[in-house]
C-alpha cells in the first residue's frame, strides 16, 4: 500500500486528549500526529457516533474505549485492517485510506495515547508494529489517576482473569 | 382542584405505565381472554404465542388465506415504529387481536392486532451503567427475540436480570423478581419458556467478566416468580466428565456457555430442550483448558422440566477455537414411518451451518449436513463424534487462523421454521469467513472475555453471493438439499413457514420474500425501510389474516455489508413494524 503522509506534523494535544486529562508533552508518542487524530474527530464524528457513540461508548455497536477493547484489536494495523473494509456499514470500506488512518489515530487518543511527530501510514508492517495496548497503557493509567470519574472509564480490572493470565504464553513468529 | 390532586396522584402511581385514550373506551383488550396450559400446548391458528409458535419451535403457522395464489395481492394494513432503537431481533406475540411488542430497554407495547392502535406501554427502568462497561451497554441494546405470554400475565425478561410480570390488559407490573446480579454482567437477552406452570428462562452475559463460572438456565413459579430450579452449563459437578473437558480451569475462570435461544418442549416427555453457546475466551491457548471439549459449550442439553436434572447432552462443536457458538433454535419433529413415531430433535445449532438431527428421548446421533462452506469440522464419525479441524487452532499468542464460518455466521439468531407439509426445515444462513487471532488483555467489568481479534467477514473463496435460503427434507436418517435460494444481501431476519405453501423471509437488501416452499420461487417481494429483522409471523383477526414483519438494524446486516457493496444499508435505524393484509376485493 502506498504511504500517505499528512503536511507538518505539529505536537499539540487535541481538545479530546484535554478533556481525559493527559499532560501535553508527555514522554510517550502513539505513532501518529495530532492533526491525524483532529481530523480523525471529525471523521469519526461523522461517520461512526451515530453508533459507537460520541464519546466512543456505544451502545448502538460495541464501545472503542478500554485496555481489553485494544487489546483485541492488538496493533494499529488490526484495527485498520477491519474498519477499513467492513466500516462503516452504510458504505463499507468507502472512506478511503486516508480517513482510515486518522479514525484509527483518533480512536487511539481517545483511549489515551499520545500523539507525536511521525504520522500512522498505510504500511502493513508499520501499522502492525503500533502495539495499542502499550501505546494507550499510560494514558489509560494517568487518565484513572486524574479522579475518580475516569477511573471508571478506565476500566475496574477487579474481575476474575483468565486461567492464562500472567502466565507466559508463546507468542507468534510470523 | 380536587380533581387535579387526585389527577396527579393517579399519575404518579402508575409513572411506569402509559395508557392511551382508547383503552378507557370499548377496547380489544375487554376481551381478551387468559392464555392458558391447554392454549400453549394447543395454540390456536389465529395467535401466535411464542417466540416460534408452538413448543416445537417451528415456526409454522396454519393460516392459508394468504397462500401461493392470492400472496401477490398482500398490501399493507399499518406500520408502527417502535419505541427505541437497538439490534432488531423482537416478534410480536398475538393472542385475541391484541399484540404484544417488545423492544430493547425493556419497552413493552400492547396494539390493537387490527387497527394498530396502542392500547398500552411499559417501560422498565434500568439501572445507568458505568460509561466504561461497553459491552454490557451493547447487549442490552439487543431486543429480545421474545417475551412470553401465560393466563393474564405477560412475562417479560429484562436487560438488568429481572423477571417481570405484568397484567396483559392494563401493563401494569403484578410482581417482579431480581433473578441475578446485574452488577456482574448478567442480563437478559431471550423471552422465556411457559411450561409446566414454570417461567424456564436462560440468562446471557456469560461473556462478561464478572460473571465467570455461573451461566443458567433456570426455572421459575410462573405465580410468584420463586426459583425452583437451576442449571449451570459451566459447572455441573453431577457429571465428573463436564469438569473434566475443561482440563485445569477452575469454574472461576470458565466463561461463555450462554444458552441464548429460548428452548422447546416436549409435553410428553416432560423434557425441555435447550442449546449452549460458545466457550469463553475463545481460543484454548487463552482459555487454557487444552485439548477439553469445554462441556457443556455448543452442546444440546435435554432437562427434566420439574427438577432440572439433566437427562442428556450432545455436544454440536468441541473445543471451539473461533466463537462459532451453538446456542440457536432446537426444533421438535415427529415422523411416522410404517406405524413407527420417530421423535427428532433437528437443528442448525451453531455458526458453522452444520445441520444435525438427534432422537429427543435418547440424544442419540442420528444425521448432518453441512450447509455454507466451513472449514472447521473435519469429520463427524457415525456415532456422532464430532473431529475439529485441529489445524485451525492457534499455538501461540497473535496467531492468525482463517475460520469459515465467521462470528457472525454462518447461522446466526435468525430462526429457522419447520414446513409439515412439506417435511423441510429452511434456515436463513450466511456465507462468510474470518480471521480468529488470540490476543492477552487484562479483562474488565462489565466487558467481555473473548481475547481474539476478529478480522474483517470476508466471502469463501468462490463464492460471491453472502445469502443464503435454504430448505432441508428432513427424514430420520437423513437431511437433505431441497433447494437452495442464493443472493448477495445476507437473509436478516427469522423465516417463517405457512400452511399456504409459504415460507417468508427477509435480507438486508429490505426485501420481505415469499418463497414456494416446494421450489423455492420467489411469489412476492416488497421492499421496506430498513433490513428486514426479528420474526416475521402471521395471525388472524375477524377473518382476515395478517403478516407482520419487524424491520431495522441487526449484526446480521452490519457486520457482513462489505459483501454486496452495491445495496448500502441505511444510515437510520428503522425500527418498526409493517402489518400486511390481502386486498379486501381479492378476498
Amino acid at each position: 500500500m502506498r504511504a500517505i503522509h499528512l503536511g507538518r506534523p505539529y505536537v499539540l494535544a487535541s481538545a479530546s486528549a484535554l478533556v481525559l486529562g493527559f499532560s501535553i508533552g508527555s514522554a510517550f508518542a502513539g505513532g501518529f500526529t495530532a492533526e491525524q487524530a483532529e481530523a480523525g474527530r471529525t471523521a469519526y464524528q461523522a461517520e461512526c457516533a451515530q453508533c459507537h457513540g460520541a464519546r466512543l461508548e456505544g451502545p448502538e455497536a460495541p464501545g472503542l474505549i478500554g485496555q481489553d477493547v485494544m487489546g483485541n484489536w492488538s496493533t494499529a494495523g488490526g484495527l485498520y485492517d477491519f474498519i477499513s473494509v467492513a466500516m462503516p456499514p452504510a458504505a463499507p470500506g468507502k472512506l478511503g485510506e486516508e480517513t482510515y488512518l486518522n479514525i484509527v489515530a483518533y480512536i487511539m487518543e481517545m483511549n489515551g495515547a499520545q500523539p507525536g511527530d511521525e504520522p500512522l501510514v498505510a504500511d502493513p508492517d508499520k501499522l502492525a508494529a503500533v502495539n495499542l495496548v502499550e501505546e494507550t497503557k499510560e494514558g489509560a493509567a494517568q487518565s484513572a489517576a486524574a479522579n475518580q470519574e475516569t477511573t471508571i472509564e478506565a476500566g475496574d480490572t477487579n474481575v476474575p482473569q483468565a486461567y492464562t493470565w500472567g502466565k507466559e504464553l508463546p507468542q507468534y513468529k510470523p | 382542584m380536587t380533581l387535579n390532586i387526585r389527577k396527579t396522584i393517579l399519575a404518579a402511581s402508575i409513572a411506569l405505565v402509559s395508557f392511551a385514550p382508547l383503552a378507557s373506551a370499548q377496547s380489544v383488550l375487554d376481551n381478551y381472554s387468559p392464555v392458558t396450559a391447554d392454549l400453549l400446548a394447543n395454540p390456536p391458528k389465529s395467535d401466535w404465542l411464542f417466540w416460534r409458535g408452538n413448543y416445537a419451535n417451528h415456526g409454522f403457522s396454519q393460516l392459508d388465506q394468504i397462500n401461493k395464489d392470492t400472496v401477490k395481492d398482500l398490501e399493507l394494513a399499518w406500520a408502527w415504529p417502535m419505541a427505541d432503537v437497538g439490534i432488531q431481533e423482537t416478534v410480536p406475540l398475538i393472542h385475541d387481536g391484541v399484540m404484544f411488542l417488545q423492544t430493547s430497554n425493556g419497552i413493552v407495547e400492547a396494539l390493537d392486532a387490527k387497527t394498530g392502535d396502542l392500547l398500552w406501554t411499559y417501560r422498565h427502568v434500568l439501572p445507568e451503567l458505568p460509561a466504561s462497561w461497553s459491552y454490557q451497554a451493547n447487549q442490552a441494546r439487543r431486543q429480545k427475540n421474545s417475551i412470553a405470554l401465560a393466563g393474564d400475565k405477560v412475562i417479560l425478561t429484562t436487560p438488568d436480570a429481572k423477571l417481570v410480570a405484568l397484567e396483559a390488559k392494563t401493563g401494569k407490573v403484578a410482581w417482579e423478581k431480581q433473578v441475578l446480579d446485574w452488577q456482574k454482567g448478567y442480563s437478559y437477552t431471550i423471552g422465556a419458556l411457559i411450561a409446566d406452570n414454570k417461567i424456564i428462562s436462560a440468562i446471557s452475559g456469560c461473556s462478561i467478566a464478572g460473571t465467570a463460572g455461573g451461566c443458567y438456565i433456570m426455572a421459575h413459579d410462573l405465580e410468584t416468580g420463586e426459583e425452583i430450579w437451576r442449571f449451570n452449563t459451566l459447572d455441573d459437578p453431577k457429571n465428573p466428565k463436564q469438569g473434566e473437558s475443561w482440563g485445569e480451569v477452575p469454574p472461576e475462570n470458565r466463561w461463555g456457555g450462554t444458552p441464548w435461544a429460548t428452548g422447546a418442549y416436549d409435553p410428553e416427555l416432560g423434557l425441555t430442550f435447550w442449546g449452549v453457546g460458545m466457550p469463553g475466551p475463545y481460543a484454548e491457548l487463552i482459555r487454557g483448558s487444552g485439548e477439553g471439549e469445554v462441556l457443556y459449550t455448543n452442546a444440546t442439553i435435554a432437562l427434566d422440566v420439574k427438577t432440572g436434572e439433566l437427562k442428556w447432552y450432545y455436544q454440536h462443536l468441541p473445543r471451539d477455537n473461533w466463537d462459532l457458538d451453538s446456542p440457536f433454535e432446537r426444533v421438535l419433529v415427529d415422523q411416522e414411518i410404517d406405524g413407527k413415531v420417530h421423535k427428532l430433535l433437528i437443528s442448525v445449532p451453531g455458526k458453522n451451518g452444520i445441520a444435525f438431527a438427534l432422537d429427543r428421548e435418547t440424544g442419540k446421533y442420528l444425521w448432518s449436513k453441512e450447509t455454507v462452506k466451513q472449514n472447521v469440522v473435519s469429520k463427524i464419525d457415525e456415532d456422532g463424534t464430532v473431529h475439529i479441524n485441529e489445524e485451525l487452532v492457534p499455538t501461540a499468542v497473535g496467531q492468525p487462523v482463517l475460520a469459515c464460518t465467521s462470528v457472525s455466521g454462518g447461522k446466526l439468531w435468525q430462526a429457522g421454521a419447520y414446513s409439515p407439509l412439506t417435511q423441510t426445515f429452511y434456515v436463513p444462513l450466511t456465507e462468510a469467513c474470518n480471521e480468529v487471532t488470540p490476543t492477552q488483555s487484562e479483562f474488565t467489568a462489565g466487558n467481555a472475555v473473548g481475547s481474539v481479534k476478529f478480522g474483517p467477514r470476508v466471502l469463501p473463496e468462490g463464492i460471491d453471493q453472502a445469502g443464503l435460503f435454504e430448505a432441508l427434507s428432513i427424514t430420520p436418517t437423513a437431511g437433505d438439499h431441497k433447494w437452495q435460494h442464493r443472493q448477495r444481501p445476507t437473509p436478516t431476519s427469522s423465516v417463517l413457514a405457512t400452511a399456504g405453501g409459504l415460507v417468508f423471509g427477509g435480507d438486508a437488501g429490505r426485501y420481505i420474500k415469499a418463497f414456494d416452499q416446494e421450489t423455492g420461487e420467489v411469489l412476492w417481494q416488497q421492499r421496506l425501510n430498513a433490513p428486514i429483522g426479528g420474526s416475521p409471523v402471521s395471525y388472524e383477526v375477524d377473518g382476515e389474516q395478517y403478516l407482520v414483519v419487524p424491520t431495522g438494524y441487526s449484526n446480521s446486516a452490519s457486520s457482513i455489508s462489505s459483501a454486496f457493496p452495491e445495496v448500502p444499508l441505511p444510515n437510520g435505524n428503522g425500527n418498526s413494524i409493517f402489518v400486511f393484509k390481502l386486498k379486501q376485493n381479492a378476498q
